[in-house]
């Protein structure tokens, strides 16, 4: 039985007139279910273009990825957007969440389109955001934004929470109870969640650590012992 | 710099492009429009300028001569003055009697002006007699070529086209086209059919008239004026009709001293010798039919008295032969009846004598069984007795012995007994009888001395007496002994007797009891017998008696029977017998009717015999009288005739007459002025209504345009360039396109428009080639709206940006932030949204101004297509309305003015006569003008109509309500009016106007007002004209309906009217509906024009908005689409607020284009007409279909754009 997720020999270039860049140059890597994975690396290391072609919002130029036993590389457009939208929970840095939607209709936005999923109230409750329901984005802080982001993601109920910077845009105090809301749900839930960050200081919660440089995976190894997140300082 | 502006410009190509577009559509669309109608003017002015096309156009009854046209000439204003002729003729090619009217070339004057010039469009113009140069325009003529012969017919309404021309067959020589006519109406005639098809120029020295049939004149106005197409100049020159009117006047008199005076002598003396001659002819002819009537008279009082008996005789017989079926029927009936009755009786005697026959075999049965039973019983009994009687002798041989034994013993006894009664006992008896004899002695002598004894007292005596006694007892004692025994001697016999007698009875009885058994026996069997035969022979006997019985019954019935059969057969010979004799006696009856009937005919045939005699006596008489009274009719008509018509002739010229004509009489003059008017109208609202539209969407455009530049006018800022410059920068974005969209949509536009319109208007009118006016202010009102749009947008736009801090600027301006809507607080609704409704009415919200963009866009687009399908609607549906519902007449006949009421009559009966006519009606149709109380005045195509009988006008106009359709009846004490007219004065029914007719004016009331398109009528009852006018409407048109409407029959009806001397002119519907006809289509293409523009705009207008919509939304789109909404939801997410604000638009387009068209119709409306003000409801389906496709379109396009934006690069955007 092969991995959850499976990175094999992974490219990815664009072209910007004369000259190719390579974003992600041949990396492999996998990822088992139920484990928190940590990619790390500075910008410009492929993290983000890594992410995005994982959530289906991009392809790769060659070699294969399976998800869940799918090899989601050979799809189409159309069964890439089946499947974001039935395996895939995205957190963006800036929340993009649709400003005239309220808390709840933003949730309500991912889950109406997902056949298993949860409850938008319940979700909101479950980040902690119960009181918050009819607020519009611009009414609310950014640490709770990026909570409706996550409910948003969690409502579809997906396989795999895909979280780009998270905590990019937060102060630190907000940065940490994001990152302890996504690691509780990890453990509680058994969700597989990769989260990007150039932050090296996080890399102690996660239980995997996948270290990218210049488009390659430059370390890939299993945290034995991850620590809480309250425990970690930076 | 400038290099970042193009570099911005080529990054926004579509945006560039689509302000470009717009500002071309806006501007083109307006200055073609516009530029149309001055353009189509211009041409129109230039045409008739060139050529010379005359002022005025004088006639006169009379002609005129050369002095005329020097006297015209000295009037002031005149210019120019070309006499000149002109007639109408048959064409005399193919026999259809079309009319062309033939000129005579213009000449030029002493200044080489020639008036009428025409313009020569192939070969040359007439040089000499013989030639002919025809129309270049029609479209008949174009079966001649140059070097054709050209012919026409040799007779004219009656009169030879030798009197009239000197040829009668040319040659054509070329094709021209003259100012005269600027459409394809040719104008009417009253000659052929009434309308004249085409015109010819041929010399002037063809016509044979001494004096010239018109005048033309060319004022000083028309070299003067800037132009002619003006109420200015048609005043002026109206102005001039007066002095016109004066000279002919004046011309009049010296015509009648030089020409008139002796001839009218001459006519009188004519006329009055001839009235004497009528007079004695009359006379003569008045005898002789008085005559024939008294004939006439005795003739047909002795037919009526003959006819009177035969037709007595006629009904006595119809009333035998009536009775006679009566009687048949009587008599069938009664033999039905009777031989019904017999029937059934025999019926009945059928069934009794069955019955009977079954009672008798009944009967016989029972008989034969009750006499076998007898028989059986009598042989029994025979038997029986057989067997007695020998049982009898069997028995009696048995006690014979006995029986001689018994003889003997009673031998023996009958002598004992015998012997003791015969001898002993007499012989005791005799001695017992003296004893007793001699004892009764005794005994009486004993009583004796017994009484004595009693009686004697002594006793001696009683002794003695006893002693006696005594004596007498011993005596008596004796005898008694001797009686004792005398006694016991018959005793002894007596015992031996009966002791005899015992011997036989015990004999006997032994006997007896010996035999007593069998004997018993025997007389048992012997009573038995007996018994049986006695019950045999009461048997016998009760049998024979039931069967002298029966047999009596049967026979009694049997005789009933065979009476009734008698009776039966007596009824039915009965029956015959009455039969036959009913049958005879109706024969007879027959035969006697029928003689009578022979006789009748034989009558009725004598009868008719004389009456047609006594007819033909009377007729040949009467021919005869006939004969001689039409000769002598025609003897004197023809001597009227000649006289009439010399008299018509003299009075024609007796009063002669000016007729003074404008510009405005030529035919399609006046209606191109019309059609040009139109034109503008609708370029003064369209066109606008373009620009508008435009402007708002280069607002909004750049408005974005410069907001998505923030960052870059902020860091421009914060590199030092000046506000002037980075505005310049946007400016000259907003101002290139602007520009390049005014040169291309002005180009274009001015380069188009007005050669498609004119074109379209080309099939009604023949022009020469468009000249193009270049509306300078219109154009540069384009221009400046377009740049103010633009530029002065982009400038504002820039300007409320530069306010802001750079560092403000840096930051992208955050998206519009979310908001609670109203609709929200309307739970009821709101509740019942689903989530995506919710999303977009918020959306709808928060871009608040794009939704009034798109919806003005969309109800612009809508309002035109629907204006343009209304126009149409409007103006098709008049004629078919105005001539087929309004007006169902076909035909107008215009009256010779001169004839009696009587004479007019006849005409209308002449005209009712022919079979193509189904209605006909005298009328009275005026041009007058209408006052109000309030001032208001309108003169123009207003007509009074005056019908002979409200009763006949139902057949030929149907006055209505338009709103209602209800019909409204002309009323005796009021008038309709039509509903422009009241409209134009405000006049509603009930309200007094005045009519200015004749220079008199007449007060009269509306009592209704009806629907009408063409013309506006006053119509009024007859009695109310006569009561208003005080006098008699003077008939001078017949309306006529026709049978079916076709062009033979037209060409058939039309000559014929005008061979009738009552009629002056004819002209028919159909022509003006096909003039219609002609403006509809051209209206086809003005309608296309708009429907392409209002999808332009349509298109432009969603294209952009709907593609700032996406741009200002491109990270909700990419957001969604990470989500994994698929395409279709995600255009969904975007379309449904194109789609409502589309349906608004639609929604409001209808209700605009409602008002637009109203408005439309209202300013193209001329005096003359009115459009219908109804919309079919098609057109609301077309204009909301078309615009729907047209939103479609847009739709299709936008949503490759959508599914072509990348979520990487768009979320990545914000950094």
């Amino acid at each position: 039985m092969s991995s959850f997720v499976d990175f094999k020999n992974v490219y990815k270039r664009y072209r910007m007139g004369e000259v190719t860049i390579t974003a992600v140059d041949g990396i492999s890597f996998e990822i088992e279910q139920g484990e928190f994975a940590v990619i790390v690396g500075s910008s410009g290391a492929g993290k983000t273009t890594v992410l995005n072609i994982l959530g289906g919002m991009d392809n790769c130029d060659e070699g294969e990825i399976y998800v869940g036993g799918s090899n989601i590389s050979k799809m189409d457009d159309k069964e890439l957007t089946t499947y974001r939208r039935y395996d895939i929970g995205f957190v963006f840095q800036f929340y993009n969440l649709v400003p005239n939607l309220t808390a709840k209709e933003n949730v309500e936005l991912a889950s109406q389109i997902c056949k298993y999923h949860k409850d938008a109230l319940e979700v909101l409750n479950s980040v902690g955001l119960g009181e918050r329901l009819n607020n519009f984005p611009s009414q609310l802080s950014g640490g709770e934004q990026q909570r409706v982001s996550i409910a948003r993601a969690l409502a579809k109920n997906p396989k795999l929470l895909l979280c780009d910077e998270p905590t990019g845009a937060l102060d630190y105090q907000t940065g940490k109870q994001i990152l302890q809301l996504l690691q509780d749900t990890c453990r509680n839930e058994g969700m597989t969640v990769v989260l990007i960050t150039h932050n090296q200081a996080i890399t102690p919660m996660a239980d995997r650590v996948i270290r990218m440089k210049s488009g390659k995976v430059v370390d890939n190894f299993i945290n034995p012992d991850p620590t809480d997140i309250s425990f970690i300082e930076w | 710099m400038w290099n970042n502006v193009i570099r911005d410009i080529a990054k926004t190509k579509a945006r560039y492009i689509s302000i470009m577009l717009i500002v071309a559509l806006g501007v083109g669309f307006f200055t073609g429009v516009k530029a149309t109608s001055p353009s189509m003017n211009e041409t129109a002015e230039e045409y008739y300028k060139n050529n010379n096309l005359m002022d005025i156009r004088l006639l006169s009854t009379v002609g005129f001569s050369d002095k005329d046209t020097e006297e015209i000439k000295k009037l002031p204003h005149v210019r120019s003055v070309m006499p000149s002729y002109y007639s109408d003729v048959i064409m005399g090619d193919d026999g259809t009697g079309r009319v062309i009217r033939l000129y005579s070339v213009p000449t030029a004057d002493e200044n080489g002006i020639a008036i009428n010039q025409p313009i020569v469009k192939a070969g040359r113009l007439p040089e000499k007699k013989g030639e002919i140069v025809l129309e270049n325009a029609n479209f008949n003529s174009g079966n001649y070529q140059i070097g054709d012969k050209f012919t026409v017919e040799s007779k004219v309404n009656g009169d030879d086209t030798k009197d009239i021309l000197e040829n009668i067959e040319f040659t054509v020589v070329g094709f021209v086209q003259s100012p005269l006519y600027v459409s394809f109406d040719r104008g009417t005639t009253n000659i052929g059919n009434g309308s004249i098809h085409m015109f010819g120029l041929i010399c002037p020295e063809e016509f044979l008239s001494e004096r010239y049939t018109q005048m033309y004149v060319l004022t000083d106005y028309s070299q003067n004026l800037d132009g002619t197409i003006n109420k200015e100049f048609d005043n002026l020159i109206d102005e001039l009709e007066p002095q016109f009117k004066e000279l002919g006047t004046e011309r009049a008199k010296d015509f009648d001293k030089e020409y008139l005076e002796d001839a009218r002598q001459k006519l009188n003396n004519a006329q009055e010798e001839l009235d004497s001659e009528k007079d004695k002819a009359q006379k003569e002819l008045s005898d002789a039919e008085k005559k024939i009537n008294d004939g006439q008279k005795e003739y047909d009082d002795k037919i009526n008295d003959a006819e009177k008996k035969l037709d007595d005789a006629q009904k006595q017989i119809a009333q035998g032969e009536k009775d006679i079926e009566q009687g048949w029927k009587d008599l069938d009936k009664g033999i039905a009846d009777g031989q019904k009755k017999i029937d059934d009786s025999k019926e009945q005697l059928k069934s009794a004598q069955e019955q009977l026959n079954a009672a008798k075999s009944e009967y016989q049965k029972k008989i034969r069984e009750a006499e076998k039973e007898l028989n059986k019983g009598e042989r029994e009994y025979n038997s029986g007795l057989a067997a007695y009687n020998e049982g009898l002798s069997e028995f009696n041989n048995q006690i014979l012995p006995a029986k001689i034994g018994i003889a003997a013993l009673k031998t023996s006894y009958d002598t004992e007994k015998n012997k003791f009664e015969n001898i002993t006992k007499p012989a005791c008896e005799k001695i017992i009888e003296s004893s007793q004899n001699a004892i009764n002695n005794i005994n009486s002598q004993n009583e004796k001395l017994n009484s004595k004894l009693e009686s004697s007292e002594y006793l001696l005596q009683r002794v003695n007496i006893r002693g006696e006694i005594a004596v007498n007892e011993r005596l008596k004692k004796t005898n008694q002994d001797i009686i004792d025994r005398e006694n016991k001697r018959i005793e002894d016999g007596q015992a031996k007797v009966d002791e005899a007698k015992k011997a036989y009875d015990d004999a006997v009885s032994e006997f007896n009891a010996q035999t007593a058994e069998p004997k018993q026996q025997l007389e048992d069997a012997k009573r038995q017998l007996d018994e049986a035969k006695a019950q045999l022979d009461s048997g016998k006997a009760e049998l024979a008696a039931q069967k002298l019985n029966a047999e009596s019954q049967f026979t009694a019935a049997q005789q009933q029977i065979t009476q009734g059969q008698t009776e039966l057969a007596n009824g039915q010979q009965e029956l015959s017998a009455k039969k036959a004799e009913g049958q005879q006696k109706l024969r007879d009856s027959e035969t006697q009717l029928k003689k009578a009937k022979e006789d009748y005919e034989k009558g009725r045939k004598e009868l008719d015999k004389q009456k047609i005699d006594g007819r033909k006596k009377l007729d040949d008489a009467r021919a005869e009288l006939e004969k001689n009274r039409k000769e002598a009719e025609n003897k004197i008509g023809d001597a009227q005739a000649k006289l009439d018509r010399a008299k018509e002739k003299l009075e024609n010229l007796e009063s002669p007459e000016w007729y003074f004509m404008s510009r405005i009489d030529n035919p399609g003059y006046q209606s191109l002025i019309d059609d040009t008017t139109r034109v503008d109208a609708v370029a003064a609202v369209f066109p606008l209504f373009f620009l508008l539209v435009a402007a708002l969407v280069c607002l909004t455009t750049l408005t974005r345009h410069v907001e998505e530049k923030r960052t870059e006018i902020g860091t421009l800022k914060a590199l030092g360039y000046s506000n002037a410059a980075i505005k310049s920068q946007y400016v000259f974005y907003a101002a290139s396109a602007a520009l390049v969209g005014c040169i291309v949509g002005i180009v274009v536009g001015i380069f188009t428009l007005p050669y498609v319109i004119y074109n379209a208007y080309g099939i009604m009118y023949e022009l020469l080639p468009l000249k193009l006016v270049v509306p300078i202010p219109i154009v540069l009102i384009g221009v400046v709206t377009a740049f103010v749009c633009t530029a002065l947008t982009a400038l504002y736009a820039c300007q409320k940006s530069l306010k802001e801090k750079p560092s403000e600027l840096m930051r992208p301006k955050a998206p519009k932030i979310g908001k609670r809507i109203l609709l929200e607080h309307i739970h009821f609704i709101w509740d019942r949204m689903n989530f995506t409704s919710k999303v977009t009415a918020r959306n709808i919200a928060r871009y608040k101004m794009r939704f009034f963009m798109t919806v003005i866009g969309v109800a612009g687009c809508t309002a035109l297509i629907l204006t343009g399908f209304g126009l149409k609607d409007s103006i098709t549906s008049i004629s078919d309305k105005q001539f087929g519902e309004l007006y169902t007449y076909d035909m107008i006949a215009i009256l010779d003015e001169e004839g009696t009421a009587h004479q007019k009559q006849s005409t209308l009966d002449f005209v009712k006569d022919n079979k193509l006519v189904e209605a006909a009606m005298l009328e009275r149709q005026v041009s007058i003008e209408v006052k109000t109380s309030n001032g208001k005045a309108m003169q123009d195509d207003i007509y009074l109509f005056v019908p002979q009988s409200v009763e006949d006008m139902k057949e030929l106009i149907h006055p209505r309500d338009r709103k209602s359709g209800a019909a409204i009846s002309l009323e005796k004490d009021g008038v309709i009016i039509t509903e422009k007219m009241s409209d134009k004065l405000s006049i509603k029914a009930g309200d007094i106007i005045t009519l200015a007719d004749d220079h008199r004016n007449y007060s009269v009331k509306v009592t209704a007002i009806s629907e009408n398109y063409i013309n506006n009528y006053v119509i009024i009852d007859p009695d109310y004209y006569r009561e208003t006018y005080g006098k008699a409407p003077l008939f001078n048109m017949i309306m006529c309906k026709m049978t079916e409407v076709n062009a033979e029959n037209e060409s058939i009806l039309g000559s014929k009217c005008l061979d009738n001397s009552g009629i002056a002119a004819v002209s028919f519907i159909s022509g003006s509906v096909s003039t219609f006809q002609d403006t509809v289509r051209s209206l086809d293409t003005v309608i296309l024009v708009l429907i392409i523009s209002a999808g332009l705009l349509a298109v432009v207008v969603l294209y952009n908005l709907t593609n700032i919509n996406i741009a200002e939304r491109v990270r909700e789109i990419a957001t969604i689409k990470v989500l994994g909404f698929y395409n279709s939801e995600t255009c969904g997410f975007v379309y449904r607020e194109n789609i409502i604000l589309s349906l608004c638009g639609i929604i409001g387009g209808l209700g605009l284009g409602v008002i637009l068209h109203r408005f439309v119709i209202l300013t193209i409306e001329i005096n003359k007409t009115m459009f219908s003000r109804t919309i079919h409801w098609q057109s609301y389906l077309y204009a909301a279909l078309l615009t729907a496709i047209f939103a479609a379109i847009v739709n299709y396009i936008m949503y490759f754009k959508i599914k072509k934006i990348d979520m990487v690069e768009s979320l990545k955007s914000i950094e």
